[in-house]
């Protein structure tokens, strides 16, 4: 294998965190540590707002970043939520959010998963199932309360580097679908309100996304078509997705909403008793704000590979991707820019030969107590990472406009780490 | 891409031998060669093998679309997906 330069043409340098701001934060808040930028996390927000019509309502996917700051930051210039769990649900609103404004999703929500939404106001609830609408029902029978139900359709087709639909485990396939359509019609706590798609996660292809979408609406129209139903909501999924990795680029966003724009309004014309579209987004919004940064603790060669030993490792950032590690992502040695550049493997401090943030990287070789920052490191960070392998622990974050960082605010189940009870 | 025929089978014998922990001639890495138990290959340098492949071939290793496994069990095996999928120049969902 040769070595490989970083894709540090993926690093969106006019907005990111400078070299001074990373040496003080992790002089003060210790590393390894993610530090989030508001003004990206702004900035990516407006491109998507941006994008779409005014019809479509943007849903943050509060998986791809839980902190407290960063849900409220997105909440107060418009987003919505997604949420797909009792953790999130806590999260939004601990954050000081409406669950009003929230969908959860998720294929296998529980009884108690379903009465915690209904008791914390949570707007909207995807039916993945038969089974899951009678539970709906039944928790809304319990409360006393109705539930607004999105009915998830999995239409077969869709694409992005994860399949979220075909023979997956989410959502009804036709005839279901139109079974639940039937069986809403005589039930009395569920409101259906109408469909929940997803269709692929990762893509950074506008086409793909114009695809996916261009199936969610004849999909939703050969519906209405088939049982009479008239969605009033039609949630179009999400998938927009970040470059990490060399051969990859940014979405063209203007692409991307030039074309959905067009089909959202076709479909709201042909559609008229459609008021709402909902368009998620999780990585979307907040990867590119955030970076992570780990201290070198230990350089030294073994059999003629140079090996860099860090102090965090995929324990703390190994969620993201399944390629972290193997491929070069954007990463920067911070202060040797300018230095000779070796063949360098960027290892954790775990003990195992799998807990490697970089394999075989051209970069100016580290110094022991130097700082090596990964980009694009905003979504799918600690929540999404082992941060309790080999009883390490989690790494810090802090969040910034670029000057001073503050420790993010963390939803109060870190601290609790036990099974939620209804 | 490579623009003319290529030698997958030799192309394929290279980069194996090139990743194999063990000294090994690329003549002397054979189809039946299974690759962790015969070649000492482990799951973080399978993942090497898969990217050096992915880089060379221009195919994409899917982990839900194919069975990853069974594609990597011997060197005859991953021969054969490369000659199935190699030549349509594979392009990865999503890009």
């Amino acid at each position: 294998m040769k070595s490989v330069a970083p894709p540090n043409h993926l690093i969106r340098r006019e907005e990111t965190l400078s070299d001074e701001f990373i040496s003080e934060t992790a002089r003060l808040h210790g590393t390894p540590f993610f530090a989030y930028h508001s003004g990206i996390l702004e900035t990516d927000y407006a491109a998507l707002r941006a994008a779409l019509p005014k019809e479509a309502d943007i849903l943050y996917s509060v998986k791809a970043n839980p902190a407290l700051d960063v849900i409220e930051a997105l909440g107060n210039i418009g987003a919505g939520f997604e949420v797909c769990s009792r953790g999130e649900i806590m999260a939004l609103a601990e954050a000081g959010c409406d669950p009003a404004k929230a969908l959860m999703c998720g294929p296998g929500k529980t009884l108690e998963d379903i009465e915690f939404a209904g008791r914390m106001g949570v707007g909207m609830i995807a039916a993945e199932s038969l089974g899951e609408l009678k539970r709906i029902e039944a928790a809304g029978k319990r409360l006393g309360t109705e539930y607004r139900v999105l009915l998830r359709v999995n239409p077969g087709g869709g694409a992005g580097q994860q399949r979220m639909s075909g023979a997956t485990q989410f959502g009804m396939d036709g005839e279901d679908v139109a079974a639940a359509i039937e069986e809403c019609r005589s039930m009395e706590r569920v409101i259906p309100a109408g469909f929940h798609f997803f269709l692929g996660t990762r893509v950074l292809d506008w086409r793909t996304l114009a695809e996916n979408v261009r199936t969610v609406f004849e999909t939703a129209e050969l519906i209405t078509g088939e049982t009479g139903f008239k969605p009033s909501v039609v949630d179009i999924g999400g998938g927009f997705g970040v470059p990490l990795y060399h051969g990859e680029h940014y979405l063209d966003m203007e692409r991307a909403g030039e074309a959905l724009s067009g089909m959202i309004r076709e479909h709201l014309d042909k559609n008229p008793w459609t008021r709402r579209i909902l368009v998620e987004s999780g990585r979307y919004l907040t990867a590119s704000s955030g970076v992570f940064v780990t201290r070198v603790v230990d350089v030294k060669t073994v059999r003629g590979r140079i090996f860099a030993v860090t102090d965090g490792g995929i324990h703390a950032i190994g969620g993201r991707d399944a390629y972290f590690g193997s491929r070069a992502t954007p990463m920067r040695v911070i202060g040797r820019a300018g230095e000779p550049l070796a063949e360098v493997t960027v290892c954790g401090p775990l003990c195992t030969p799998a807990d490697r943030l970089a394999n075989r990287v051209s970069i100016p070789l580290p110094e022991p107590g130097g700082l090596i920052a990964f980009y694009n490191a905003g979504a799918y960070g600690p929540t999404a990472s082992a941060g309790l392998f080999l009883s390490r622990g989690f790494p810090a974050e802090v969040i910034s406009d670029g000057g001073q960082a503050k420790p993010v605010k963390r939803p109060s189940w870190w601290g609790a780490m036990e099974k939620l009870r209804a | 891409m490579a623009s003319g025929p290529v030698d997958i089978g030799g192309e394929l014998r290279k980069v194996i031998a090139g990743l194999c922990e063990r000294e090994i001639n690329p003549r002397d890495v054979s189809a039946p060669h299974r690759i962790r138990e015969d070649l000492g290959f482990d799951s973080v340098t399978v993942m090497d093998l898969m990217i050096e492949l992915e880089n060379r071939f221009a195919v994409y290793f899917d982990p839900y679309e194919h069975d990853l496994a069974q594609i990597f069990s011997t060197v005859g095996s991953i021969e054969l997906f490369l000659k199935e999928n190699a030549t349509t120049g594979a392009i990865p969902p999503g890009k």
